[in-house]
């Protein structure tokens, strides 16, 4: 059940509110986000302001009652204020500042003449419920005029030597606080309200600005897409750059392959003319040369097989991956122990487990398929593959006991770009492949003459 | 020796089968994976060559499976791109050689020949049976150092025996293995193949190379040199 939820909860949302744009989904969240946080941030204040209002009435109220404490009096006929103490307020009438003493029982002891005109009811003055002796009580009453009220019991030892309890209650009139807060509360919404309303604007501003850099993109690709532009552009923000950069790595690449394709077919075309011509000849004979056309026609064959592969080689290089060497070899040794059963030659294979190397597999079996292909013709009963890692290439060594490879044929073997209508008929195109791939990874070969009495290929591979 | 050919391009399969059957084998056609496998499962084969690039079922699948069947005939296998990684996933999914189009027919033979030889237990093309030598490249059979001349069905024959050598070899096995399914079976053709194979092979009767089993078939008694 409880996974069933959890799965649930963002597939449901992503069906909601998933707009299609990026500027539209951070506008959608702050627009949610922004009221709320604004909200919570005028709520807060109001509460504060409010608080700290009642705060100063407390302690205006507490400094009344103490002058009042100060100025009360006792004689025979009861209770007396002195006149020439204490707020003005307390002596004009209805001045907002009331004054009361009373026996908590509810006996009226003493009221200040600001307070003749008010109804000193049961519950303004909480009658029913004195406060505890030697304890301050704060509150506040809206029942009609909100008014803010401070309590206080204490005891009067009279000169009589009787312990007198007395209640004060002092009383404001709290209707400037009012306003003053509602005063207050309407600035603030407005504040607030236009913050917002800024806030949002700014933040569609930036996200404008922001996303810019993609407009541009998209536009660039559009102007790439119809030909006005060969590449992208190197002004990007560094996010995009990144992008942006690895887009021309493919787009070269793609070009290189569709260059690549084309000199191909060309090359295709133009070697086939020869053989071509030589059939046409042979064929307005009357009797066509049989081992003529053999030979043409199996040059026919190599020259298609050759150029096939050129255009299959995979390009380089920033999609390669990594593989291990010796899983390699022991495929290809694997087939050639098939392949060449009758002659069996011995592999010694010295590649550490570990041994990695960069590129495409198809091309690296190629490779390496072709140079052992060569060495299992070659050799006697022996053939020998090491690998060696360093810092910055990999050595790869075949080395056969067969009857090696002449000075003088060395460099043709390794004269790159050499086509293979050059080839004389009958020699294989695997050298040629072989150079071709080593030359795509800018990889390097050496043929010499190895201990074991035959050819030494030695390759160099770019480690990264 | 009965050989399946498997192939999609008709004309390509049409003329190899022809070429295959002049040169002695009985040669059973499949155009798609599937009916390789069909044929496989059914009838019981020396050799097969295939297609990598079959429709239906692709050749390395085909090649697995006949495998996984337990088959161990041998395979050539036939590729159109002549790639090391072609060649080396058919050979890894069980083909035992290949050969890359275009190819000439001298070539195919020769594979398939070297591939029969292996599976027979010969390492060498010349198979040597005391005064009785076969050559297997050459097609040569000499008894006391004379060649004697064969038919080409008559020599697959003589070869199939030898590649059983000391089995006992039924008619019904011989037949199915020298002619494809379309043949009329009839034993009495194998008794005069047979016969025939004796008189040139041992025309004094000194040697003695095929007996007949009662009731079971023939045997290659003669022991390879490479035995000794």
């Amino acid at each position: 059940m409880f996974n069933r939820w959890t799965l649930r909860i963002p597939r449901n949302l992503q069906q909601i509110s998933a707009p299609n744009s990026i500027a539209r989904r951070l506008l959608m969240a702050s627009l949610v986000i922004l009221p709320l946080y604004l909200a919570a941030t005028g709520w807060f204040f109001a509460r504060s302001f409010e608080a700290s209002q009642l705060s100063s009435a407390h302690d205006r109220l507490r400094v009344q009652f103490y002058a009042l404490l100060g100025a009360v009096e006792f004689d025979a006929e009861g209770i007396k204020v002195g006149t020439h103490i204490g707020d003005p307020r307390l002596r004009q009438l209805s001045s907002g500042l009331y004054a009361v003493v009373q026996h908590p029982q509810g006996e009226l002891l003493w009221q200040s003449p600001s307070s003749v005109g008010l109804d000193l009811n049961q519950q303004l003055l909480a009658t029913d419920n004195p406060p505890h002796i030697g304890v301050e009580r704060f509150d506040t009453l809206t029942d009609t005029t909100p008014l803010a009220r401070f309590q206080y019991q204490t005891v009067w030892e009279t000169d009589d030597g009787e312990d007198m309890p007395l209640v004060f209650t002092i009383l404001e009139d709290q209707t400037a606080q009012r306003s003053e807060l509602r005063a207050f509360l309407r600035e603030l919404w407005f504040g607030l309200g236009s913050a917002a309303l800024l806030l949002t604007l700014a933040q569609a501003i930036i996200l404008r600005w922001g996303l810019q850099p993609l407009r541009q993109l998209a536009h660039d690709l559009t102007d790439l897409e119809q030909g006005h532009r060969a590449a992208l552009p190197e002004h990007y923000p560094e996010e995009l750059q990144v992008l942006a950069t690895n887009l021309n790595q493919l787009l070269q690449r793609e070009q290189q392959q569709r260059e690549r394709y084309r000199n191909t077919l060309g090359d295709l075309a133009h070697s086939l003319k020869t053989p071509l011509a030589v059939l046409r000849q042979a064929a307005s004979n009357a009797i066509p040369d049989s081992a003529l056309l053999e030979e043409q026609v199996q040059r026919m064959d190599q020259l298609v097989s050759y150029q096939l592969q050129r255009a299959v080689l995979s390009s380089p290089h920033n999609l390669q991956q990594r593989l291990l060497l010796k899983p390699l070899i022991s495929k290809l040794t694997g087939t050639f122990a098939k392949v060449y059963f009758e002659k069996s030659p011995r592999f010694a294979i010295a590649i550490a487990d570990d041994c990695e190397c960069r590129g495409d597999e198809a091309d690296l079996l190629e490779l390496l398929g072709n140079l052992l292909d060569n060495a299992c013709k070659a050799c006697k009963r022996s053939i020998s593959i090491a690998a060696n890692n360093s810092e910055r290439w990999l050595l790869i060594t075949i080395e056969d006991d067969g009857p090696g490879i002449a000075e003088d044929r060395r460099a043709a073997i390794l004269q790159r770009g050499q086509r293979a209508d050059s080839y004389a008929p009958g020699q294989g195109i695997g050298l040629a492949v072989a150079v071709d791939i080593l030359d795509s990874y800018g990889a390097e070969l050496d043929i010499g003459q190895s201990t074991l009495g035959g050819a030494r290929f030695s390759i160099r591979w770019p480690a990264r | 020796m009965r050989l399946l050919l498997v192939e999609d391009e008709a004309p390509l399969r049409t003329q190899l089968a022809q070429q295959l059957e002049q040169h002695g084998y009985a040669v059973d056609c499949a155009g798609d994976g599937r009916e390789a496998l069909y044929q496989v499962r059914e009838f019981d084969y020396d050799l097969a060559v295939i297609d990598l690039g079959l429709p239906v079922i692709d050749g390395l699948s085909v090649i697995r499976s006949i495998r996984e069947q337990q088959k161990r005939f041998p395979i050539l296998v036939l590729t159109a791109r002549g790639r090391w990684q072609d060649k080396v996933e058919g050979l890894e999914a069980g083909g035992d050689d290949y050969v890359a189009k275009p190819f000439h027919i001298e070539e195919v033979l020769a594979r398939l020949n070297a591939l029969l030889r292996r599976s027979g237990g010969f390492a060498s093309p010349l198979l040597e049976f005391g005064r009785l030598a076969i050559d297997t490249a050459k097609q040569e059979v000499r008894v006391d150092a004379q060649a004697v001349e064969f038919t080409a069905f008559e020599y697959k024959a003589l070869l199939y025996l030898v590649h059983h050598h000391g089995q006992v070899v039924s008619k019904t096995e011989l037949t199915e293995h020298l002619y494809d399914q379309d043949f009329d079976r009839d034993s009495n053709v194998i008794e005069v193949f047979i016969g025939r194979l004796r008189k040139k092979l041992d025309p004094d009767q000194t040697l003695k190379p095929i007996s007949t089993i009662r009731g079971r078939g023939y045997r290659f008694e003669l022991a390879s040199a490479a035995d000794v």
